[in-house]
């Protein structure tokens, strides 16, 4: 059978149209995944019985929300910058934020995608203008998004990291597979879930019950 | 399809991609094909060293079986697995990331009066943007048609 050439012809005319601005940055898509997966977050927490309220640096996040498309600082004021605040009636108060850079064990800074840290160092960080401890959140979250499976050296770097953090929970979260990539992480007994997205509800909801038993572990320690 | 028309195909697609923006897709998808297909590859122990070969493993011969061993070896994608790689690769970020703006704004918009998300470089105006619910209306049909037409060329493969 030839090539079909008036169907490659309708794909290219309707492929443009569906192409979201989120994909042509430089960022390829890793910006909007992280705004996902705090979603998630941000769904657990609910789940959890939290008040969720959003806030930039200059106070009640109105109308819009401000998320990073690089690493940056928890206390940097240069933008707007959005982070999740959530209260629970017998638990220190938590704040989830996008891509914050964050101290390891070893005092090197590591970007955390997703990090969840208790207000009390969060509050500190941006008094003092230092940055989080890796061992004052509750989860730290690497994301990646990406159109094919999910190469070894991801895992690898992911691996690296997590050996420098004291985060109580490390997750390694992507939109697709990548069977050398998982299969390392599960014999290295790390948290990952792979093909997170909308048209995987089951994945997206063991991934959700994942981050509420962190948080869970959080109230109870409390 | 035979593995010249896929090929052609996959070409095509990727142009498609690169000029649309997204080659960063192709490039992905490109190098998981150079890394090749991961195949698990089942030989026995041989009580001889393999004739010939000096090798105390051989291929399963159940005359001679004292017990198996699990190999990693990998092999070329066909052509039709690598058009199916890069289609798949389109699914799962170009329709999937409509889902995910959708879902994203739904659940960090539940109870507030969020408009739109804003990203932004610290240092950087010129690489920010926004994403709102009626981007997402004006894309969703789009998203929608392309997914019904890689749906056929799939069929075609």
């Amino acid at each position: 059978m030839p090539v079909n050439q008036q169907l490659l012809a309708a794909i290219q005319a309707t492929l443009g149209p569906a192409i979201t601005p989120s994909l042509t940055q430089a960022s390829a898509g890793d910006d909007l995944y992280e705004a996902y997966v705090l979603s998630i977050v941000v769904d657990a927490a609910r789940e959890e019985g939290a008040t969720v309220t959003f806030h930039n640096i200059s106070g009640a996040a109105v109308g819009v929300f401000t998320f990073r498309t690089s690493p940056g600082y928890i206390h940097s004021d240069t933008q707007d910058y959005t982070y999740a605040r959530f209260e629970f009636a017998n638990a220190p108060t938590l704040e989830a934020h996008v891509g914050i850079r964050v101290s390891g064990r070893s005092t090197v800074l590591h970007e955390a995608d997703v990090a969840v840290v208790k207000q009390s160092e969060a509050v500190a960080c941006r008094q003092n203008e230092i940055n989080p401890r890796s061992h004052e959140l509750v989860v730290a979250v690497e994301c990646k998004f990406y159109g094919a499976n999910i190469p070894l050296g991801m895992a690898r770097g992911f691996l690296g990291l997590v050996s420098d953090f004291s985060a109580k929970e490390a997750y390694f979260v992507t939109n697709m597979a990548g069977q050398n990539a998982t299969r390392l992480l599960a014999y290295r007994a790390k948290h990952w879930e792979i093909g997170v997205q909308p048209s995987a509800p089951t994945t997206v909801l063991r991934l959700r019950n994942a981050f509420q038993k962190a948080l869970r572990n959080h109230i109870d320690r409390s | 399809m035979t593995e010249e028309e896929c090929s052609e195909v996959y070409r095509q697609l990727a142009d498609m991609l690169r000029k649309a923006g997204v080659g960063w897709i192709v490039e992905h998808v490109d190098g998981e094909i150079h890394l090749g297909k991961p195949e698990a590859k089942e030989l026995v122990k041989s009580r001889r060293r393999a004739s010939g070969t000096g090798s105390e493993y051989a291929l399963i011969d159940a005359r001679d079986k004292t017990s198996t061993k699990v190999f990693q070896q990998t092999v070329a994608y066909t052509q039709q697995e690598r058009l199916r790689m890069l289609i798949s690769g389109i699914r799962n970020t170009v329709i999937s990331a409509i889902d995910i703006e959708e879902r994203t704004l739904a659940s960090l918009g539940d109870g507030n009066q969020l408009r739109y998300l804003r990203f932004a470089p610290e240092d950087d105006a010129a690489g920010e943007y926004t994403l709102e619910a009626s981007d997402i209306d004006t894309l969703v049909p789009s998203k929608d048609a392309l997914s019904s037409l890689l749906d056929l060329l799939e069929r075609e493969i």
